[in-house]
């Protein structure tokens, strides 16, 4: 059992410091959009503040991992996300080196975006964050073939959109 | 699916997905979503009680049943014909002219700028009908402006950092191409101004004016607009204090 809302409210905080970054690049692969990974992790991160004192105790990460994937999927059912318009880029702390990465995180947003939700969640959870077949049909409720032909299709789709970058072109699916 | 195929994506997504920085507002805007959150659910639930006790006033007091009266409890949105007021837009309060109405928006689950208030020279419905159409920035609460003299007045928070520097004070409102949102409520003029939010650098109001008619008519509702804009007012805007270990987590 923890302790005050005080301890709460760092312990929080201290996990928002840790994991943000890497959590808001999961929530950029969601959404293909530095603005839209912000605003879904932020909401993500307000709906689970409230209940930290339980969610601290039970691996926390899968929790705000499954919500962002979720909270993403309402955002999808319940309204088109377009592109955003932007006065300008945001910065990148590290960005990564030469305009050759800057093209590569472009064609790598499109190609998210051309992927369906699930498809994108399931490529984020089993390639981004590394989890097993079974994990990841776990986070997202559905069966363990369910994830291995939608990680295939995804594929197939991220081909056809980064040539160059994912297989050789060819469909081996 | 090869391996060599799993290897390959795991290494593009590594490479490829970028380290964003998390902006310093962070935690101060996680705290005002949560505040938010909390304030609609109390909200909601007054609501709630308000209607049971409306209905529960209605089948125990003599006589009270049959008469037909206006509805006690407002819809999601509530209208006002003197001041238009929001809560959600920093406190934005406006003066509505003669004749206008105007309602306010708390949460809007089908739009992508959630709190909204409008202002118009016709009646307003809730807000809500539009909402099916998919991919609106707003939810508009009318199908249509009437086709030769009609106008909405469309003001959501902008939290976009480049744009505080550009409102103005008194607020311009500029003629614009017309853009998506005005075109599907039929108008034929589009308007758009920024209203500074006293103590907020980091967000304005965007004022977006859609009229119909010719060039004169439009002409004089943006008249009129600019006049209330330059009247607006706000809430005094409190920065979140400094957290302490003795306080409750999210209560500003």
């Amino acid at each position: 059992m923890r302790g005050g809302r005080g301890e709460e409210e760092s312990d929080f905080e201290a996990f928002v410091d840790a994991r943000g970054p890497r959590l808001l690049r999961m929530a950029w692969l969601l959404t293909g959009d530095a603005h839209l990974a912000e605003d879904l992790l932020q909401t993500v991160l307000a709906r689970v503040w409230p209940k930290w004192r339980k969610v601290a105790d039970d691996h926390p990460e899968a929790y705000v991992r499954k919500a962002l994937v979720h909270t993403h999927a309402s955002w999808w059912r319940r309204r088109w996300r377009g592109e955003v318009p932007h006065g300008e880029l945001p910065d990148r702390a590290a960005a990564l080196d030469a305009y050759e990465g800057v093209e590569l995180e472009q064609s790598l947003a499109a190609a998210v975006r051309a992927l369906p939700v699930r498809q994108r969640a399931v490529v984020v959870l089993r390639y981004f964050e590394d989890l097993s077949v079974e994990e990841t049909a776990a986070t997202l409720g559905c069966a363990t073939g369910t994830v291995k032909s939608q990680a295939s299709k995804a594929l197939r789709t991220l081909r056809a959109v980064l040539p160059e970058q994912v297989g050789a072109g060819d469909d081996r699916g | 699916m090869t391996v060599d195929d799993e290897r390959e994506l795991r290494d593009l997504l590594e490479r490829a997905v970028p380290r964003l920085p998390a902006p310093d507002s962070r935690m101060r805007r996680v705290r005002e979503r949560v505040v938010r959150r909390r304030r609609r659910r109390t909200a909601a639930v007054a609501g709630a009680c308000v209607a049971a006790a409306a209905v529960l006033a209605g089948t125990l007091l003599p006589g009270s049943g049959t008469e037909p009266g206006p509805a006690l409890v407002p819809p999601a949105g509530s209208a006002s014909r003197d001041l238009l007021r929001h809560s959600e837009l920093a406190g934005l309060t406006l003066e509505l002219p003669p004749g206008w109405h105007g309602l306010t928006v708390l949460e809007d689950p089908g739009a992508k700028m959630r709190a909204v208030a409008y202002a118009a020279p016709q009646p307003l419905g809730s807000g809500r009908d539009a909402c099916a159409r998919d991919g609106a920035e707003v939810c508009p609460p009318l199908d249509q402006l009437p086709k030769q003299d009609g106008a909405l007045l469309i003001l959501a928070l902008d939290s976009t950092p480049t744009l505080a520097g550009k409102a103005q004070s008194p607020p311009r409102l500029d003629r614009m191409a017309v853009g998506e949102l005005c075109r599907g409520l039929a108008a034929s003029h589009e308007f758009y101004g920024l209203i500074k939010v006293p103590g907020r650098a980091d967000a304005v109001v965007g004022a977006t004016l859609c009229a119909s008619g010719g060039p004169d008519t439009a002409g004089r509702y943006a008249e009129v607009v600019r006049r209330m804009l330059a009247d607006a007012r706000f809430a005094k805007y409190a920065s979140p204090p400094p957290t302490s270990a003795s306080s409750a987590p999210v209560e500003y």
